[in-house]
């Protein structure tokens, strides 16, 4: 992981296995990238790559239900952010799914519902690492803001509507 | 999300904003079932509001679609803002559903074949 000075911000995010957790998870990164100066499509970038995993363990982490924490540590800097979501839910790692390349062609009664979400953090972010260790999954991931976007994609589709 | 919907020379029109996200998708995708249930079988998604959609909320507009595929009926994604016109683009969604830049053109679409 990185040095403290790199990472100005140091802040966790405690949230519980709930779908309206997410919220609290949004308002924490909204805070965090007005601290940090991030422009505003940075925080939703990152809010999507952590609502992803974060929804990924709620619907799957816990089968025998119960209340059980998430620990979301962001260090955030004005142009990078590195982040850790540690779950002691059952061992998955999301890394091991193939990405649904294929399924992104199909025509519109073909496509499955879902199945999107971690090709979507794989796409956003430009680092990221799975392990479990001691009970825990732990997720971390990092991205360099301001930077060309390695994603060109993204970048050369725009609004051509 | 307080979902509105209203209607127009017979064409639904669902504006969504804000978050369309893991909290509040099934919201939505109720009201959509719900206006379906009543019989309506032409829809706009107004989206000139939201401001973020994730896969959860993706998931609503490929359930409206392919239910609406199945009953012949018709359904337009107007007005997306940035994120969400990524997130379609990432998903394969812009060519697999209509699109239009405004609510008006939307419309268009929708009566001009109609």
């Amino acid at each position: 992981m990185s040095n403290d000075w790199q990472f100005p911000i140091d802040r966790e995010i405690k949230l519980y296995n709930r779908m309206d957790e997410l919220h609290r998870l949004n308002e924490g990164l909204e805070v965090v990238g007005s601290e940090a100066g991030w422009p505003e499509r940075a925080v939703l970038d990152l809010s999507l790559a952590c609502e992803e995993l974060v929804v990924n363990i709620v619907n799957y982490g816990f089968p025998s239900g119960g209340e059980h924490p998430i620990h979301v540590l962001i260090q955030a800097s004005p142009n990078s952010v590195e982040v850790m979501i540690e779950d002691g839910g059952i061992p998955f790692n999301p890394l091991q799914e193939a990405d649904p390349l294929a399924l992104l062609d199909l025509e519109l009664e073909d496509r499955p519902i879902g199945g999107l979400g971690i090709f979507f953090v794989k796409r956003l972010m430009d680092d990221i690492h799975y392990e479990y260790a001691e009970g825990l999954n732990r997720f971390r991931m990092r991205k360099q803001f301001g930077a060309a976007d390695k994603n060109d994609q993204q970048l050369a589709g725009g609004h051509g509507r | 999300m307080n979902i509105q919907a209203t209607e127009k020379n017979g064409v639904t029109i669902i504006p969504l904003e804000g978050r369309l996200d893991g909290s509040n998708a099934t919201v939505a995708e109720q009201a959509f079932l719900q206006l379906l249930a009543e019989g309506k079988q032409q829809f706009i998604f107004d989206l000139s509001g939201l401001q973020y959609i994730s896969s959860a909320g993706l998931r609503v507009i490929l359930v409206a679609a392919k239910k609406l595929r199945a009953s012949k009926g018709r359904m337009v994604c107007a007005s997306l803002t940035e994120q969400v016109y990524d997130v379609f683009e990432m998903s394969g969604f812009t060519t697999i559903l209509e699109m239009a830049a405004t609510r008006e053109e939307a419309l268009e679409k929708i009566s001009a074949s109609a």
